[in-house]
Parts: structure tokens; C-alpha cells; sequence
């Protein structure tokens, strides 16, 4: 088993409990091929909800892989930008899991999926209001008060903006971080997403997200489709590999704010677990690039 | 009526006229961009469904099981966001969609593949040892007064048609090597879902053997099941053997 190399950020590593280390996403199709092979990964990430389940396999194979990897547990219903406060069973199952795993990373969207009695399976874009912005807060402190632990919010990938909005994205996202103690989870493939959906500049969004607050990095792939006027309109579908311009931009910011805990993300056309693994590699070497750069 | 009420309801209804809310930075049309969310939403619940109903959609073709999945989400959006939870209603909705009514096993199989799913994520137990069977075998009298308490992981499913051999049948990698010649359909089949290993297992029960078990998991003392179902002395200790095989028995209650 190849270790990869640890690279301090202790500003990451404070607010993460996982150093500068390279992850993946981890689906039940990779389990025996991660327990054959013991890949020189830093941690494994999977979504919560996939884990409201009482027993059965996904929680034998998770509980023996957690057993060798740091976890990360990635929030994908929670609903934090909802109208309604976040539901009372959907946290005890969460804090259950929480408790059952002790994961070095915990997260959640700024975006909502529940309205009323049903639940989108979406991840569906905020009004950047101060209604919002306090009702957003609201949430965060009931869910990082009942869980004991802080979250780290992910900036969305959005394709449509609420006309009543009047905060920019990046800056709506670092009000609710100042003012609820969360930290960020910077999906930089949502920044580039977003940027290109609507006319913004990466870099001066990336200059506007509190990154200092950054306890992890999802990298991810999008699909391309084209809006009503033949517009690049791009598709955070995770289903492609982490495209040029990401990179790039993950370069940027890891050597601006040094290593950082950083995850290959993928949930459609799963390939290779091997492909994944060299995906997991190439980030590690900008980490570790980023930490021979250092003084 | 909310900004976000207005979202939904545009999701769920792609008649509904875009409310004034949207803008975008070049002045494009807002609802094509709408239209990827409703496009996610929907595609993503049909490939839930597709998952946890691969022969169900095997059986019927993708195309079809697709369009019908579709409509089921319209009607039964999922109320929470467990996604192994979605599709408990999915087979009775399959047994009323007149589309699929010339395949009148198509629910039963959906039945089929949602208690797989079920059992597959049931609470963690241990079934008794074959040696406490053993013991009570010994001693007839006493083993027709007790109940039997069944683990989570345990489901019964009974069927008129061929459903565990049309199952098996469609448990290879390529659409080539699915043959269902010699499955006579209206033959009944009846198994107990279970879980060895961290696997799902089906066992297959006899038509009496099935109503002895449906008896004991509703409750009934081995002596009351059997003056229910008559069963013959074959059909008994299939069903024994099966309930001491699977594992599914968590333990005894004595009825005096």
C-alpha cells in the first residue's frame, strides 16, 4: 500500500481534521476492489443518505473501509436553503451516522431539495435575499447545534438566477460562513460551472469566497449543453473527468491557500476504480507541489 | 404562495408557466435553463427506480420502463430523501398502468426486486443455530406450541406466475444469454427472501410450504399454522428446512 505523502496546512487541517491528501468518491461497485487493493488514497467520501439504512451490506463494507481510511460524509438532502427548517428525523439520522463513523469531514449544499411533502432529489438554487441569508443561518445553527460538530457548506452550480437576488453568489456564501461558524467546502468544478452559467469570472469569484475557511476541495466533471441563445450552458452532472479549466483553477488556489484535503468526485458513468485512482494522483501532486513551493 | 412553491410547481408541471421570478446574464430564454432541473429531477428518480427494478425494466425493455417510471414520479413524487425507501409503491402502481397489463407478473416481480432491496438493508441479526432446531425437533409436542420471531432481513413473497425462475433468468451481464425457454409462466413459485453473507438469497417454497411460512411470520404457533394450511408431511419439513437454512429466525416464543 502507497501511502501518499502528507502535506501540512494547519489552517485546512484545523478546520478539516484531514491534511493536504487526495480522496475519492466511494461507491458500493468499488468496495472489493478497495478492499483487495488497498489504494494509496487519503480518504473516502460517500453521501449520507445513502447510509439511512439499518444494517445490510453498504454499512459492512463502509464499517471495514472506514476501518483503514479517514471518512468523509457529504450531505446531499438536507435541505439547508429550504423554507422549512431541517427535518427532526432527517438529523437524527444523520447525527446516528455521524456518531457511527466519526467521519474527519462533514458536509452539506447551500441549496435546497425538500418543499412542502416532497423531496426534489435535486440540488435547487437559492434567492440571494436577506430572508435567505437569515433563514440559511437559521439552519446551519440548528443543524451544527443538534450534530455538536460544524459543517462545511458547498458553493452550489446554479443555471438560473432569482431576480431578487442582491448578494453575489461567492459573497452570500462567505456572510453565512462569517456568521454561523461553518466552514467551506470549495467545489471548484460549482465555481466554474456557475461562472460559465452566468456570465462570471472565475477568478474574481474564487477572490470573493472566503477560501481561508476551505476544510476540503471537490474536483468533479460537467457536461456541456447550450442555452436559448446557443450559449455555453454547462451541467454539473459528475459523470466526466475533471475538465481542463478546473484544474487549472485548483491549481490556483492551492497554491494560494497550500494544501488542502481535495476529493475526485463522481456519481454518473462510473469508470474505472484504476481511472479514479489516477485522477486521486494528479491532485495529490499538485498538493504536494504546493507544499515543496512553500517556505 | 412562496417563491420556492412557484419552483416546485414548475418542476412538477412543465405546462405551468414560468413565474416572473428567473434572470439570466444574457437574456436568454429562462425556461430552457429551468428545464435542466426538471430534466435532473426527473431522470435522476427514473434511474433510482431502474436500479432498484432491474428485471422489472429488463422484462419491459429500458425505453418502456423508462416512460413508465416517468409517470410514476409524477404521481408519486418521493416524499423523503432515502432514495432505497422510493419505489415501495412503485409495484402496485405497475399493477395499475394499463400499458403494462398484458404482462400481468410485472407487479409481482416489482414486489419481488423492492423486498430484495428491503431485506438487503435490514437491521443487522443473527438467526438461531441449527442445533436449537435440532433440539426442538426432538421434542414434537413442545414444537407445535411455538411462535417464531423472524429477523428484519426476511421477506415472503408469493406469486402465481414463475417469478424466482424468470428472476434467475435474467441474472446474466448480456441480454443474449437471458433464455426463458422451458419457464412455464403460470406455474406459481413462491421464496423466502433472505440475507447470507451480505448477500440476498431466495429460497423457494412449495405452494403449501409458502402458506405455513405466511402463517408463522403472521404470528400463529407451528401447531395453529398447520391446522390452517394441512400441509403434508413433505411440504412441513420443506418448510422447516428452509426457515433452519435461511437463517431468518431470530428466535422462539412457547405458547402454553
Amino acid at each position: 500500500m502507497v501511502q501518499p505523502r502528507v502535506t501540512p496546512n494547519p489552517v485546512a487541517e484545523e478546520r478539516s481534521g484531514l491534511p493536504g491528501v487526495a480522496g475519492v468518491g466511494l461507491k458500493p461497485a468499488y468496495f472489493d476492489t478497495v478492499l483487495d487493493q488497498n489504494p494509496g488514497l487519503g480518504f473516502f467520501e460517500v453521501h449520507a443518505e445513502n447510509y439511512f439504512v439499518d444494517g445490510g451490506p453498504l454499512h459492512h463494507y463502509l464499517g471495514q473501509i472506514a476501518a483503514r481510511y479517514p471518512l468523509s460524509i457529504h450531505g446531499v438532502g438536507l435541505s439547508i436553503g429550504g423554507e422549512s427548517a431541517p427535518d427532526r428525523v432527517h438529523l437524527q439520522r444523520l447525527g446516528a451516522l455521524l456518531d457511527r463513523y466519526t467521519p474527519a469531514l462533514f458536509s452539506e449544499h447551500l441549496a435546497w431539495s425538500s418543499h412542502g411533502p416532497y423531496f426534489y432529489n435535486d440540488l435547487l438554487p437559492l434567492c440571494y435575499d436577506n430572508t435567505s441569508l437569515l433563514r440559511v443561518c437559521e439552519h446551519i445553527d440548528q443543524v451544527q447545534s443538534y450534530l455538536q460538530r460544524p459543517l462545511l457548506l458547498e458553493n452550489p452550480s446554479t443555471y438560473i438566477e432569482w431576480g431578487d437576488s442582491n448578494w453575489f453568489e461567492p459573497e452570500f456564501v462567505g456572510e453565512v460562513i462569517q456568521r454561523t461558524g461553518c466552514g467551506l467546502l470549495l467545489d471548484v468544478n460549482n465555481v466554474y460551472v456557475s461562472c460559465v452559467n452566468h456570465g462570471w469570472d472565475p477568478l474574481d469569484y474564487m477572490a470573493r469566497l472566503p477560501t481561508a475557511m476551505a476544510g476540503e476541495i471537490h474536483l468533479a466533471g460537467f457536461a456541456e449543453d447550450s442555452d436559448a441563445l446557443g450559449d455555453r450552458l454547462l451541467i454539473d452532472d459528475h459523470g466526466h473527468a475533471v475538465a481542463n479549466p478546473v484544474w487549472f483553477l485548483y491549481q490556483r488556489i492551492i497554491d494560494e491557500r497550500g494544501p488542502i484535503a481535495t476529493l475526485i468526485e463522481r456519481d454518473q458513468d462510473l469508470p474505472s476504480f484504476q481511472l479514479l485512482v489516477e485522477e486521486a494522483a494528479k491532485a495529490q501532486a499538485i498538493l504536494d507541489g504546493a507544499m515543496g513551493s512553500r517556505p | 404562495m412562496s417563491s420556492q412553491a412557484d419552483f416546485t410547481r414548475m418542476l412538477r408541471n412543465n405546462r405551468e408557466r414560468l413565474p416572473d421570478h428567473f434572470v439570466t446574464w444574457n437574456r436568454s430564454d429562462p425556461s430552457v435553463r429551468v428545464d435542466v432541473y426538471r430534466n435532473t429531477v426527473l431522470s435522476s428518480l427514473i434511474e433510482v427506480l431502474l436500479a432498484t427494478f432491474p428485471v422489472t425494466a429488463a422484462i419491459v425493455g429500458t425505453d418502456f420502463f423508462r416512460a413508465m417510471a416517468g409517470e410514476f414520479v409524477a404521481v408519486s413524487p418521493p416524499t423523503g430523501p432515502v432514495m432505497a425507501e422510493y419505489g415501495r409503491r412503485f409495484p402496485h402502481f405497475i399493477r395499475d398502468f394499463e400499458p403494462a397489463s398484458g404482462l400481468p407478473y410485472l407487479g409481482d416481480m416489482a414486489d419481488f426486486e423492492m423486498a430484495r432491496l428491503t431485506v438487503m438493508n435490514a437491521c443487522d441479526a443473527n438467526g438461531m443455530e441449527a442445533r436449537v432446531f435440532h433440539e426442538l425437533l426432538a421434542d414434537p409436542d413442545r414444537l407445535l406450541e411455538i411462535s417464531i420471531e423472524f429477523i428484519p432481513a426476511s421477506r415472503l413473497i408469493r406469486s402465481k406466475f414463475a417469478l424466482l425462475s424468470l428472476w434467475q433468468a435474467h441474472q446474466h451481464d448480456s441480454v443474449q444469454n437471458i433464455s426463458l425457454a422451458g419457464i412455464d409462466l403460470a406455474q406459481g413459485e413462491n421464496a423466502l427472501i433472505a440475507r447470507s453473507e451480505w448477500t440476498v438469497t431466495a429460497l423457494p417454497l412449495s405452494e403449501a410450504g409458502a402458506a405455513l411460512c405466511h402463517r408463522l411470520m403472521e404470528g400463529d404457533t407451528l401447531g395453529a399454522a398447520i391446522d390452517k394450511v394441512s400441509p403434508d408431511n413433505a411440504a412441513l419439513d420443506e418448510t422447516l428446512l428452509v426457515l433452519i437454512q435461511s437463517g431468518v429466525v431470530a428466535g422462539f416464543t412457547h405458547q402454553q
